[in-house]
């Protein structure tokens, strides 16, 4: 299996006004209606991947992580960390029955691995 | 040779800019710190445990800052931070599992538990920092 990058996330401090501009910027929708009320962005096209925005925690700066798909996200996992990386978020099945885990990279970027509900 | 007032400047500023060590140390006290006063200081953190508990609970970051009187991005901040400090965990089925192993809930052996969660964390992060930074110098240290 190829492990593409399936997804971006924007990490900000002030997701309202990250989603503002983005959609004033480029016309991205924007939608937060779901259990997470993780905010979906849907760029209009199916050129480029899409992506989401997320709360950031206070003593980080506003930062962009990926997402890559993989098969299985336990196995990823343990092969990052054989790698050097880091285990951030463990293993996590989202409400929607996606799955995602989230590492930093030995140098120090977090990414994250995710397996696509059925 | 004469320095220039903006020259001396920069000398001096130079003398203030952290090296890799001194700039990896200062972000890991800074990471830490403020991961203990978060749970620590927002409530957030104990109400998703609290009512992941309680009949009922809905597994929507909004019902539940519904419930808590907070934001849905104040409770999805608070679920980042108990799934870092695996205080908590989702499972496949739906549910939010609380990961804290207390018997009888109370914020305060919540906030004790998480704390010490916290320093375990830490010294862990301590640790493999050293051991990175030994083996990027070659064990010259």
């Amino acid at each position: 299996m190829s492990n593409p990058v399936m997804q971006f996330q924007i990490l900000s401090k002030e997701p309202d006004a990250t989603a503002n501009f983005y959609s004033q910027m480029f016309g991205w929708e924007v939608d937060a209606n779901n259990p997470l009320g993780y905010r979906r962005i849907d760029a209009g096209s199916k050129q480029g991947i899409q992506g989401g925005i997320w709360p950031a925690p206070p003593q980080a700066p506003n930062f962009v992580q990926l997402f890559i798909v993989v098969e299985d996200v336990a196995a990823a996992v343990k092969k990052g960390e054989k790698l050097g990386a880091k285990l951030l978020i463990p293993p996590t099945k989202l409400p929607e029955g996606d799955e995602m885990a989230v590492l930093h990279d030995p140098q120090g970027m977090s990414f994250g691995l995710w397996r696509r509900n059925g | 040779m004469e320095m220039s007032p903006k020259e001396a400047s920069a000398y001096v500023a130079a003398e203030h800019v952290p090296d890799a060590a001194t700039h990896g140390w200062q972000e890991y006290l800074r990471h830490w710190t403020a991961e203990a006063i978060a749970v620590v200081t927002d409530h957030t953190h104990f109400q998703i445990v609290r009512l992941c508990r309680t009949r009922g609970f809905r597994a929507d970051s909004r019902w539940i800052a519904a419930q808590a009187g907070t934001t849905a991005d104040a409770v999805n901040l608070a679920l980042s931070r108990l799934l870092r400090l695996r205080l908590l965990q989702l499972e496949a089925t739906g549910k939010w599992s609380d990961q804290t192993g207390i018997a009888q809930l109370t914020e305060a052996r919540f906030q004790k538990l998480a704390l010490t969660r916290v320093r375990k964390m830490a010294a862990e992060d301590r640790a493999s920092r050293k051991e990175t930074s030994k083996k990027s110098t070659g064990g010259n240290t």
